[in-house]
């Protein structure tokens, strides 16, 4: 399998101090990867705040993104783990332990990406196993389809 | 016949619905095509689809009154599609149940 997430990628322990600290922090790796403008850090808060906290896709694991436009540069992840999980207002999947804001241009790349995402979290025990996990390259190494073990 | 998954900007959760929704409906044997659409086009879309699925937060900031929905709490679970695809098409006659 390709390599769709690098290590610099991911932040493991991360402290917020709420829901949009936290969705700052994954856009803050974003950014620094030269994947976003520092823009689009709000487009992701603004579209919680504008649409409701349906980025929390199933329990502990939130996905913040915005659409594609002029503040994506090129697809893909910013992966965190909370120090402490943190509400975003969901009903069902509060609270987030694993945060992974999300960049895509609509590529062939961000639809990888996304569908990688929803294989990994389809086992119910990953969230506390990343949450616990204190080596990046293990997480990254599952990203990239290395076969799981715990 | 036609669903249309819709979320917030078309490009993160309805593509991981319209993928597990293709699986579900290949498991229960039914024929559709899935589109994924963003929550300003969705609607649109929705007019000559047969059915929406879509997020429960989502499910409150549009308007669906008169559409076919089947609106999910989890996103990542395919159980949890499959089931609520069932139950829709066991209501409709389109499934034996």
């Amino acid at each position: 399998m390709e390599k769709l997430v690098n290590i610099s990628d991911i932040e493991l322990g991360v402290d917020a101090s709420c829901w949009q600290d936290a969705v700052k922090k994954t856009g803050e790796i974003l950014v620094r990867e030269g994947r976003v403008k520092s823009e689009y850090i709000d487009d992701m808060i603004e579209t919680v705040e504008n649409l409701g906290p349906y980025i929390v896709l199933c329990p502990g694991l939130a996905m913040p993104h915005a659409r594609p436009g002029g503040n994506v540069i090129k697809s893909g992840v910013g992966i965190i783990t909370l120090s402490e999980p943190i509400n975003f207002g969901n009903r069902t999947n509060d609270p987030v332990k694993v945060v992974v804001g999300l960049a895509g241009i609509n590529d062939n790349a961000h639809v990888k990406v996304v569908q990688r995402i929803a294989e990994v979290f389809e086992d119910e025990t990953m969230i506390d196993y990343f949450a616990t996990c204190n080596d990046r390259r293990i997480i990254m190494d599952i990203f990239n389809g290395k076969e799981i073990k715990k | 016949m036609k669903i249309v998954a819709i979320c917030g900007c078309g490009m993160g959760s309805s593509v991981i619905l319209k993928m597990n929704a293709q699986k579900a409906l290949k498991d229960l044997g039914i024929e559709a095509t899935v589109e994924n659409s963003d929550l300003a086009t969705g609607k649109a879309a929705a007019a000559d689809a047969d059915l929406v699925v879509i997020g429960r937060e989502l499910s409150d900031a549009i308007d669906l009154t008169g559409y076919e929905v089947v609106v999910l709490d989890n996103f990542i679970n395919k159980n949890e599609v499959k089931e609520k695809l069932e139950e829709y098409f066991k209501s409709k006659g389109i499934l034996n149940g």
